[in-house]
């Protein structure tokens, strides 16, 4: 018997939205032992189904028909009182961003336990010892001081093997995990999936594994649903979906996984570098209010050059420094040590007002597109702003916004529309404009399409290479995704505690890693195994095994 | 407990009462001469130069003011102009009343406040949502001195319930506590129900839920421990606010505190009162604050943890 069956499933909108339904007539199952993933976009509904599996719905969306049966037992006319004492118990879930899905105000132990607490379970002394085990089978390190942390003392990674310990913690028969590696770095994504597979072979749960990454999907799913706009477009197993997607949007989402593969080499220039850095050093002191504070060393003598027209990626996890370096690079962050050379020009220590005229050489774009425009400016105000503060005359700076956001292939006509009526993947691309618009020689690009979907990521990356090659700017591209590295970069230089442990020609980096840590980077990229049975292979080092301890 | 934080906490809070004291000094010399309304005004050229001298006030004005700095470094806030005491002694024998209409207040306010605020946030856009947020509008949108006289022609006048003034028993605290913290409970009202509302849509109170923790655990262990902080800020102002609000109040239910020491002695230009109450109350707004920010600390794991690679 399947410990889920979803048959028919529709959640109803709330008026105004742009469909009805933002689950429609859905059907999936999942056995015990089994991982099914569900892969779509950003509304296609795979997180609402999930809610509406263990009640936790927004207040403004219904189930309108259809049918959710745990094991068996129709849940969808029973109490609210009695499904939530389902939860946790029976049915358990791993959310997104497992720092904020932990409540801040309490010890993470204690929010462990509490599991324990609510459904009855061992006394204090019986539950702290069951919390304790938990930790242990979740490989998170020295499990009594990490019982006494706050969340906020714990890595993503860590607080993710909490999360996870309190889903297995009454053994519960589904585990529904929603993104539970998204906001992770590359190996710690690696290291969660791997433990999700153990685990699911160790207490023989339904997983229902929800993602928009098929990389991640070739990794760990037994089956896959693929939904869009609310709907199921296609389901089978992973040999028949990856092997041979049948429905346009399934090959759409499939083409768009970025593969770890060097895109061709260009001509290397030999003209004098357009930005350098030698040495640069920079410490953050953080104090805190009761307690010593403590120093990060962000930078550690990183030096790099940028050629003219080229492409540099910036490779690494959360911590190593790659996102100070950017930004020190514009000066928007002072170092301790080390010059930075923009052209022939030493700006290290130059002051605010001689620097002000540079800046427009050199532009930024940050990851988030949300956050990143000022709401109540129109796109050509935005986009306009740049080259008005840096001389332009209105007319021509309104004319030369029009015209960009032509090129970055938006509607022209749309540009008197604020940020709010653009989409997630348009508003980067806006952003991209904004940075253009001012003519510069270099582009810092900080990881611009990490909070994107993957179909999205693939046409801003496109855009950007089109870009570069009529304007001729030279780039600098921050990422923690190799793949997404392969596909821009004609170098990489990769980070680690804040410093350049490797660096050269991206084809050559991804052929023969010299540094382990390099070589661990490129065996955590999701869905590797599959690149290399399709025969898109990357050619590197030993490939992660995808396949192990597949029921 | 970080020592340097609590140092420079320690400086601004000594920095701020020495500024306020100097300003009160200041604003009181420059603004008349007090000796002019103490004494009758047909008083003879030589009573008045009498007084003069004998309170200091022939002395130029930086002499006046280290004179009376040193005094207070003391602890010696002068002699009431007016009736020859201690300002020490009028100061503390009228705080015990002040604190306990301010501390009832605050407590009614609590006790009102915060949970309608809770009530209101759980069942946004309800009835019950609307109807508090109008009372919270209300709350402190009435003048304290109209409230007053209004609660007081209802219930002493009209219902015969309650003692229009005077001080005693319980029943004469109720119409002056209502009427103080009725402004505050309003704010806290406020305040809660939007920080609630904060809280409420966060990741990890879809965590407790998917936890089967229950609704009234879910609000009650979950959302407000997190949803606290802001409202202690506000508490914070709200302390301050009810001393200020202590000096109408006072004088409409004629409640002996220091609010209506604080009016009879700005009418009769005592000057040596009035610094000693605006020092009391800019203390007592000052340590307010420093209490707020120690409980931020409190309350916050993130302020109070230092972050640690764990």
């Amino acid at each position: 018997m399947p410990v889920l069956a979803v048959e028919g499933l529709s959640v109803r909108l709330p008026g105004g939205a742009d469909r009805p339904f933002a689950v429609e007539d859905l059907s999936l199952e999942v056995r015990p032992g089994e991982i099914v993933c569900v892969v779509g976009e950003s509304g296609s509904g795979k997180s609402v189904t999930a809610q509406a599996v263990m009640d936790l719905l927004p207040p403004d969306l219904a189930v309108a028909s259809g049918s959710v049966r745990y094991s068996g037992r129709e849940l969808l006319p029973l109490p609210r009182a009695e499904r939530l004492r389902l939860n946790g118990r029976d049915i358990a879930m791993v959310f997104q961003e497992p720092i904020a899905a932990l409540n801040p105000f309490y010890r993470v132990g204690r929010q462990v336990e509490e599991v324990f607490r609510v459904h009855g379970a061992g006394d204090g002394a019986e539950r702290r010892r069951r919390v304790l085990a938990l930790f242990e089978e979740v490989r998170l390190p020295d499990p009594a001081r990490v019982f006494g942390a706050y969340p906020h003392q714990l890595s993503g990674g860590q607080c993710q093997r909490v999360m996870i310990a309190m889903a297995l913690a009454l053994e519960p028969k589904l585990l529904i995990a929603d993104e539970p590696t998204t906001a992770l770095d590359v190996t710690t994504q690696a290291q969660i999936l791997s433990l999700i597979r153990d685990l699911r072979a160790r207490h023989g749960a339904g997983v229902l594994f929800i993602t928009h990454d098929f990389g991640v999907v070739a990794e760990i799913a037994d089956r896959i649903v693929v939904m869009q706009t609310g709907r199921t477009v296609e389901t089978g197993t992973v040999a028949s979906v990856l092997g041979d997607p049948r429905h346009p949007y399934t090959r759409a989402l499939v083409a768009a996984v970025p593969r770890p593969v060097p895109r061709a080499q260009r001509a290397a220039t030999d003209a004098r570098p357009v930005l350098a850095a030698e040495g640069l050093r920079k410490v953050f002191a953080r104090r805190s209010l009761f307690g010593a504070g403590r120093r990060t060393t962000a930078l550690d003598g990183v030096s790099m050059t940028l050629a003219p027209g080229e492409t540099l990626g910036l490779v690494g996890e959360s911590g190593s420094g790659k996102s100070t370096l950017a930004q020190s690079l514009l000066r928007l962050v002072d170092v301790e040590a080390g010059a930075i050379r923009l052209g022939g020009d030493e700006v290290t220590r130059m002051g605010e007002r001689r620097f002000r005229p540079l800046r427009r050489r050199i532009q930024i774009i940050f990851q988030d597109p949300w956050a990143s425009l000022d709401p109540r400016q129109t796109a050509v105000d935005a986009i306009a702003e740049g080259p008005i503060i840096h001389g332009v005359p209105w007319a021509d700076a309104i004319e030369r916004a029009r015209r960009l956001i032509a090129q970055v292939g938006l509607d022209p006509q749309a540009g008197d529309r604020f940020p709010h009526q653009f989409s997630g993947g348009q508003r980067q691309r806006l952003c991209i404009a904004r940075a253009l618009a001012v003519e510069p020689e270099i582009l810092v690009a900080d990881e611009p399409v990490s909070s994107l979907d993957v179909s999205v990521q693939a046409q801003i990356l496109a855009l950007l290479d089109v870009l570069q090659r009529q304007l001729g700017f030279a780039m600098l591209f921050v990422t923690h995704d190799l793949r997404v590295a392969a596909r821009i970069c004609d170098r990489v230089a990769v980070m680690h505690r804040g410093k350049v442990v490797e660096e050269g020609e991206t084809a050559a980096v991804f052929a023969g890693p010299r540094h382990d840590y390099t070589r661990t980077l490129l065996a955590a990229v999701p869905g590797r195994a599959w690149f290399d049975v399709a025969g898109v292979g990357a050619g590197a080092g030993a490939g992660a095994g995808g396949a192990e301890g597949r029921a | 407990m970080n020592l340097r934080f609590l140092g420079m906490k320690a400086f601004r809070t000594a920095l701020t009462l020495w500024l306020v004291v100097t300003f009160v000094f200041v604003v009181l010399r420059t603004s008349g001469d007090p000796l002019v309304s103490l004494l009758p005004a047909d008083s003879e050229p030589e009573v008045i130069a009498y007084y003069r001298t004998l309170w200091g006030l022939d002395r130029p004005l930086p002499v006046q003011y280290l004179r009376y700095m040193a005094a207070v470094f003391q602890g010696d806030f002068g002699i009431s102009l007016r009736d020859t005491r201690p300002v020490i002694d009028l100061v503390t024998e009228r705080v015990p009343a002040t604190a306990l209409l301010g501390l009832t207040a605050l407590a009614l306010a609590l006790m009102v406040g915060v949970p309608l605020g809770i009530l209101a946030a759980v069942r946004r856009n309800t009835l019950l949502d609307r109807l508090t947020m109008a009372f919270a509008v209300l709350g402190f949108a009435i003048p304290n001195f109209f409230l007053g006289i209004l609660m007081i022609l209802t219930f002493s006048l009209t219902l015969r319930w309650l003692p229009s003034s005077g001080t005693g028993t319980p029943w004469h605290l109720i119409m002056p506590a209502c009427t103080l913290g009725l402004a505050t409970a309003g704010a806290l009202a406020r305040f809660t129900r939007s920080s609630m509302l904060e809280v409420l849509r966060r990741p990890y109170m879809r965590t407790a839920q998917a936890k089967g923790v229950a609704p009234g655990g879910r609000i009650l262990r979950h959302a407000l421990p997190n949803a606290a902080i802001p409202v202690v800020t506000v508490l914070g102002f709200s302390l301050g606010g009810l001393i200020g609000g202590a000096i109408v109040t006072e004088t409409v239910f004629a409640w002996p505190g220091v609010g209506r020491l604080l009016v009879s002695a700005v009418a009769a230009r005592d000057l040596a009162v009035v610094q000693g109450l605006v020092l009391l109350i800019a203390a007592t707004m000052v340590i307010a604050n420093l209490v707020v920010d120690l409980l931020y600390g409190l309350l916050d794991p993130r302020i109070r943890v230092a972050s640690v690679d764990a």
